[in-house]
């Protein structure tokens, strides 16, 4: 179980870094979503030892994760629908208009 | 202990495959497979509300938006048919692999408390797999 927690802190690390390294808003979104793995592989002893609570994080963890999802994939279509790209050096260069 | 482990070191292979590789799609796919191993590693522990829960309602409503997502800007629909055919087949493969590696494990313990969660899982998992189609439309029509 150590273990467990070891490589969800690792991948929640490896997130971060995508995070700030990427300029492109899908791999953000990625990135994020590597977060959200590494949480969930940290939970898993919490779900061991304490059931009931590790059942609500997770539920919390995933609803989070749908609503960032939702709402960054939903960016992601009306940048690429007005400005032809996802990137965002691209999108910096290019004016105001996203 | 050591199929434990090595579900794990999979799972991070993936991981930092997600955010290491270049490709839109290919980083999307290792996601799916990343959080897929965390999954089996639930059913693993015999975790199996929690295991469903990232089976169905992660992989199969969020990971997937994320992999459409990835697979439109990332140019996977243009790539030739065979490497199409050979992602499908690794993923058939690695899927059976771990079907047949896994070993039977003792009937799950599902505590009293948990039983009723399923109608309450079932009803999240509509939840969220209807916001991401809201969310897609509203950026489609805005």
């Amino acid at each position: 179980m150590i273990a467990a927690i070891a490589v969800g802190l690792v991948l929640i690390a490896v997130g971060l870094y995508g995070l700030a390294a990427s300029r492109n808003m899908v791999r953000l979104l990625i990135a994020v979503e590597v977060v959200v793995v590494g949480a969930l592989a940290a939970l898993a002893p919490v779900l061991s030892t304490a059931p009931s609570v590790g059942l609500w994080a997770l539920v919390l963890l995933i609803s989070m994760a749908a609503g960032e999802v939702a709402i960054i994939g939903a960016v992601i279509y009306r940048t690429y629908a007005a400005a032809k790209t996802t990137d965002l050096e691209e999108l910096r260069s290019g004016g105001d208009r996203p | 202990m050591f199929l434990e482990y090595l579900v794990l070191a999979v799972a991070l292979i993936f991981g930092v495959l997600a955010v290491l590789v270049k490709d839109n799609a290919v980083a999307a796919l290792s996601l799916a497979f990343s959080a897929a191993t965390v999954a089996g590693y639930y059913a693993l522990a015999g975790l199996v509300v929690a295991s469903f829960l990232v089976f169905v309602v992660y992989i199969g409503s969020v990971i997937l938006m994320v992999m459409v997502t990835a697979s439109m800007y990332g140019g996977f629909f243009d790539y030739p048919r065979r490497y199409k055919a050979a992602v499908a087949v690794l993923a058939v493969v690695a899927a059976l692999l771990l079907w047949a590696l896994i070993p039977q494990a003792p009937p799950p313990q599902v505590g009293q408390e948990l039983q009723p969660n399923f109608d309450l899982l079932a009803l999240i998992a509509a939840l969220l797999v209807s916001s991401l189609v809201v969310a897609i439309e509203v950026a489609k029509r805005a």
